[in-house]
């Protein structure tokens, strides 16, 4: 089983909105999403993942377990994979980690689960770590991911690597 | 094709610290796994440690863990002076099972994080912690302990993710 990097798309020459993966090779097992993200907003940002351009809320669904400043929540506000980015309150060079791990994205007979981990830390308050749990009601094959930011933009030097699993 | 490269494993026996150095600036990210534990029946509260370069300051932690089958909890633990890697098994053989994903370790414009899976069998534990450390140089060593001061053993295995 084969970990290889199908892109690696980084924030170098300043803020944008959003980061998206097109064109997604189908020879893959599962893909796995890797983000280091910061937003330029001021306040709690999100990334709500898209799969071929479906922004559509009921087409998903999702659970989630929030830790933020020291206590932990069920929420079932979130249907898409999500997690959540540090913004302008944040310490300088502080940036959000996230994995997102998509299985059988390439089937076109069967819903897509997602599995979605991601922390921002902080040293006062303003902490979210995340493990969201998502389907996408859709039996096609993912060709694009879209990674956007709910506020703002996301900030000079977000990174996201798109990994694909395969079987040799 | 990206590969998981064996960069550095140890077995230690006994041992306060173990240290996994000179680690290489040429992959992505970084991938720690250890099966181990402590050599002394763990008090409350006590589990394995990591540091970075040797600095034993500027450590944000968040830990959402589910304990012996009480309801998922969550913790903080801001300013510390490491990684709190969580508790171990609290029935002999007071082991744990960790994997810690450390991102983007050499970059040096951005603070480092680190997210750990943890599994302690016999309390039993299993927990998530997302951590950051507070500091912008390339990961050169990883320091891994026990924050009682007791000495731990196990296996330890560190792998470079790149292509």
């Amino acid at each position: 089983m084969g970990y290889e990097l199908i892109e690696t798309v980084t924030l170098d020459a300043g803020a944008a909105q959003s980061i998206l993966f097109q064109n997604i090779p189908q020879d893959g097992l599962d893909l796995v999403v890797v983000c280091s993200f910061r937003g330029t907003g001021s306040a709690v940002t999100l990334c709500n993942v898209v799969f071929n351009g479906d922004n559509t809320n009921a087409n998903y669904a999702g659970v989630a377990a929030i830790g933020n400043n020291g206590s932990a929540n069920p929420d079932t506000n979130y249907p898409r994979p999500m997690f959540y980015i540090p913004d302008t309150r944040h310490l300088n060079f502080s940036f959000g980690t996230a994995t997102v791990y998509i299985s059988s994205y390439a089937l076109t007979n069967a819903q897509k689960p997602v599995l979605t981990n991601g922390t921002v830390d902080n040293n006062s308050s303003n902490d979210y770590q995340t493990i969201h749990g998502s389907t996408w009601k859709n039996n096609s094959a993912i060709t694009s991911i879209l990674l956007p930011s709910s506020r703002n933009n996301l900030a000079q030097w977000s990174t996201a690597s798109l990994y694909k699993i395969t079987s040799s | 094709m990206t590969t998981y490269t064996l960069i550095a494993s140890t077995v230690v026996g006994s041992s306060t610290s173990v240290s996994l150095g000179s680690i290489p600036q040429g992959y992505d990210d970084l991938v720690l796994v250890w099966k181990g534990g402590s050599t002394s029946a763990p008090s409350n509260g006590y589990g394995f440690k990591v540091t970075f370069n040797g600095s034993t300051g500027g450590y944000q932690n968040l830990i959402m863990r589910n304990n012996a089958g009480v309801a998922l909890s969550a913790y903080k633990y801001a300013n510390w002076g490491y990684i709190q890697a969580n508790t171990l098994g609290d029935e002999a053989p007071y082991e744990a099972l960790v994997v810690m994903n450390i991102s983007e370790y050499s970059k040096t414009n951005k603070f480092k994080n680190a997210t750990v899976q943890f599994n302690a069998p016999t309390r039993p534990q299993q927990a998530t912690i997302g951590a950051r450390w507070d500091n912008t140089a390339a990961i050169t060593s990883i320091q891994i302990g026990d924050d009682f001061g007791n000495s731990i053993y196990g296996r330890f295995y560190l792998y470079g993710i790149g292509n």
